[in-house]
This record gives structure tokens, sequence and C-alpha cells, in this order.
């Protein structure tokens, strides 16, 4: 499973930088590739079974134990 | 640099914000949780709460033409601390689409799809979405137009259908909750229905004639509105007290349909308006995702990043919420008051600074 994931973000990666590296758009290739990565690192992570820190916990946190609110 | 080359007009951005508000009818199973009788009448007295932050969207876009909303925060609270407010946005946008992301695809899998996982379903999905965005506002506005009248149809079917077993006495006696529960349910149908539609302030810069803004942000929310009413009024005159247990009490009104024994399980016709409504809402954030972020690295493109914004939504699905109960506890509880800085609190103080430092008038004076 690990592979295949790897394989499409080296395929994704590749066919969606090439034509912004050919018209030398740096700025939104570097965008492209750290997003591409961040976006494939969160799934890599849920591949190998490991636990993401969920967001809906943090804004309960957020809202419960920092702001001091909320219903019941 | 304009990031985006399309335009829409009044009438679409009335589409658009209606079929967004439709794209929430699955929310209701909140309201429904605290009070099943009176989920009209929140309907109502939302929006009417609503109204002054709908004003101060178009107010703050009718101030400073043509910018979107990471532009204004730029102007409004300078450069630092602008982009500060804007990667929050940014953020709170991301956590938005993954959220109704996760929300249909949980409901597709759990009540049609068993055996399907869920981050197929989220896949799939995210896929359309992108096409949707990267073909620009302009195809979505257009097929927003399509898809609005198709729901809205669909809804006037299904009450028509199913009047025969609708029970006014269900929705009496009016009013019959604490004080602090019709606040919170409020404050629910306020932030999950109406508090999403702060995201229009990336789409409205685009329109082709702003002065009527107002009319069409008003327009569209009374279309909302009226199918939130009537899906309302369906489900608890049919489903009565039964509505707070239902996992989704739209599919289990639907459910109850039966003409002449030959008309039955009429579901499929509210699976369509969850599909359309769901997809169009959350095409709609995941353009504005797109291009906040454009905006924010100063891109001279959105359509790069699409794709990559796409995976981490669909990354966020799975890890948004531990279950479906967390999500529920958390949707009715907590979510709100997050919400509320975003959609409320936060365009508020923007339009405040923005009067207080007279803003556009001074641009216009230094120039």
């Amino acid at each position: 499973m690990i592979f295949l994931v790897v394989a499409i973000y080296i395929g994704i990666g590749f066919f969606g930088s090439r034509s912004l590296v050919k018209k030398k758009c740096w700025r939104e290739a570097s965008a492209f590739l750290v997003l591409l990565s961040f976006g494939f690192a969160l799934i890599i992570l849920q591949t190998l079974d490991i636990k993401i820190p969920s967001p809906g916990n943090g804004v309960k946190l957020f809202v419960e134990k920092v702001l001091h609110l909320g219903y019941k | 640099m304009k990031l985006e080359k399309g335009v829409i007009s009044s009438s679409q951005l009335i589409s658009l914000i209606g079929i967004f508000i439709q794209g929430s009818i699955f929310s209701t199973v909140f309201v429904f949780e605290i009070t099943p009788k009176d989920a009209w009448l929140v309907s109502l007295t939302s929006l009417a709460m609503f109204v002054p932050f709908a004003w101060a969207y178009v107010k703050l876009m009718q101030m400073f033409p043509g910018k979107n909303l990471i532009q204004i925060n730029d102007i409004v609270f300078g450069r630092y601390l602008g982009k500060s407010i804007s990667v929050l946005y940014i953020l709170f946008i991301i956590v938005l689409a993954a959220t109704n992301l996760g929300v249909i695809c949980d409901s597709i899998a759990g009540l049609f799809m068993v055996e399907t996982p869920i981050i197929a379903l989220a896949i799939m999905l995210a896929f359309a979405c992108a096409w949707a965005v990267r073909n620009g506002i302009e195809t979505i506005a257009r097929i927003s137009l399509i898809f609005l009248t198709i729901v809205s149809i669909s809804v006037l079917l299904s009450l028509l259908l199913i009047a025969s077993k609708i029970d006014m006495n269900n929705l009496l006696p009016v009013l019959d909750i604490s004080l602090i529960d019709f606040i919170q349910v409020n404050h629910i149908s306020l932030t999950a229905f109406f508090g999403g539609i702060f995201v229009f302030m990336m789409v409205i810069p685009y329109m082709d004639n702003i002065k009527k803004g107002t009319k069409s942000v008003f327009m569209g929310l009374i279309i909302g509105v009226a199918t939130m009413l009537a899906c309302s009024v369906m489900i608890s005159g049919v489903l009565g007290n039964v509505a707070i247990i239902a996992n989704s009490p739209l599919i289990s009104a639907t459910r109850q349909v039966e003409v002449s024994k030959v008309l039955t399980r009429m579901d499929f016709i509210v699976v369509g308006i969850l599909v359309l409504s769901v997809f169009m809402k959350i095409a709609l954030i995941y353009y504005t995702a797109a291009l906040s972020i454009s905006q924010l690295l100063n891109l001279q493109t959105y359509k790069p990043i699409v794709i990559p914004v796409g995976i981490i939504l669909v990354g966020l699905v799975i890890p948004m919420f531990d279950n479906p109960t967390v999500r529920s506890e958390i949707g009715m509880n907590t979510w709100p008051f997050f919400a509320s800085i975003f959609e409320f609190l936060l365009p508020a103080v923007t339009l405040l600074v923005a009067l207080i430092r007279r803003l556009p008038q001074k641009q216009g004076e230094k120039c």
C-alpha cells in the first residue's frame, strides 16, 4: 500500500510540477510541492497506522480549556 | 494581479448562496437532537440573527471593491497581523472543508454503502470537487443554478409525496424548550447553516456588479432558508420526537413515503439532494481554500495548488474526528464557539477597524 501511495505522489509531483518548472514559475512550483508533500505525509502516516492528532479534538481543547466556553 | 479571471453575475451569486445553504440541510441533525418541534422556527430566528453579519460581509466587499478577504486583511490590519489573521482563516477554511467532506462520506458509508471505506468515497468526491474548482468560479456558478433547481424541485416533490403523513400537531407546542437550549440551537444553526457564507468574501469580488451584492446575498439566503424550512416542517411533522434519535432525520422522514404501495422507499431523492448540494458546498469551500492560499503566497494562479489542497482535505477526513459520536458532541457543544470567531467576530472586527481608520477614503486620498 505504501508503495502505491509513494508512486502516486511521485507521479502527481512530476506531472504537476513539470509545466511549472518549464514556465519558470518557481514560486508556484514550490507551493505545489510543499503542499503536496504535506498532503501525502498525512496519507502516508495513516497508511502506516500512525495516529495523527485529531484537529476536532484540538478545536474542543481550544474552546474548552483556553476560551473556557462550551455548552454543557 | 487577479487570481481568478472569471466573472459571475448577481443571479449566479444568488444560486451559489442558495445551494451553499441547501448543502447544510444535513447538519439539521444537531438541531433535531435538541428541539424536534421548533426546528422550523430556529431556521427563521437564526436567519434574522444572521442578517447583520451578512450585511457586514457585503459592506466590507463594497468598501474594498475587487479585493478579497486576504487582501482586505492586509489593508486593514497591516502586513504582518493581516497575514497572521489570513493564515488562521485558511486553517479554518481547510478544517471546514474536511469536516463537510467527512460528514457526507460518513453519511453515505453509514446509510447506503456500508462496505465502502470512507476514504474511497472521500477521494472520489474530492476528485469531482477538484475538477470543478480547477474550472474556476464561472463554471461552479453555472452548475450551481442547475443544481439549485434540481435540489429545490426534489425537496418540493418530497414534501408533496409525504404531505399526507405530516401531522402538524407534532410541531406543537411552540417554544417548549429552555432559554439556554434555544440559544444553543440558534447558535448551532447560525454557525452550521449560515456562518459558512463568510467564504463568499473570496467570491463576491468577482461579481460583475458588486452594487447588487446585498440583494443577491439576501435572495440566496431566502432561497436556502425556504428549503430548510420545508425540510424542517417535513421532518418534524412526519417523525415528531423520533427525530431526536434519527441518524439522518431527512432520510428517515422520506422513507415513510408510501403512495398507493407503488411509490415507496423514496430516500433516493434525499441522497440526490445530499450529493448535489454537499458537492457544491464542498467545491465552494475548497475553491476559497485554494484561492486564499494562492493570495497569501502571492501566486500568479491558484490552479497548480488545487490538487495538493484536495489531497490535504482527503488526508484530514479520517483524523478530523475520532468517531461520529465525538463529532456530534463537538458539533453541538464547542464548534459553534470556534466557528463564531471566524464567521462573525473577525469579519465584524475587520469592518469596525476599517470604519474607524476610514480606510477606503484614506487610500483614495493617497492616490
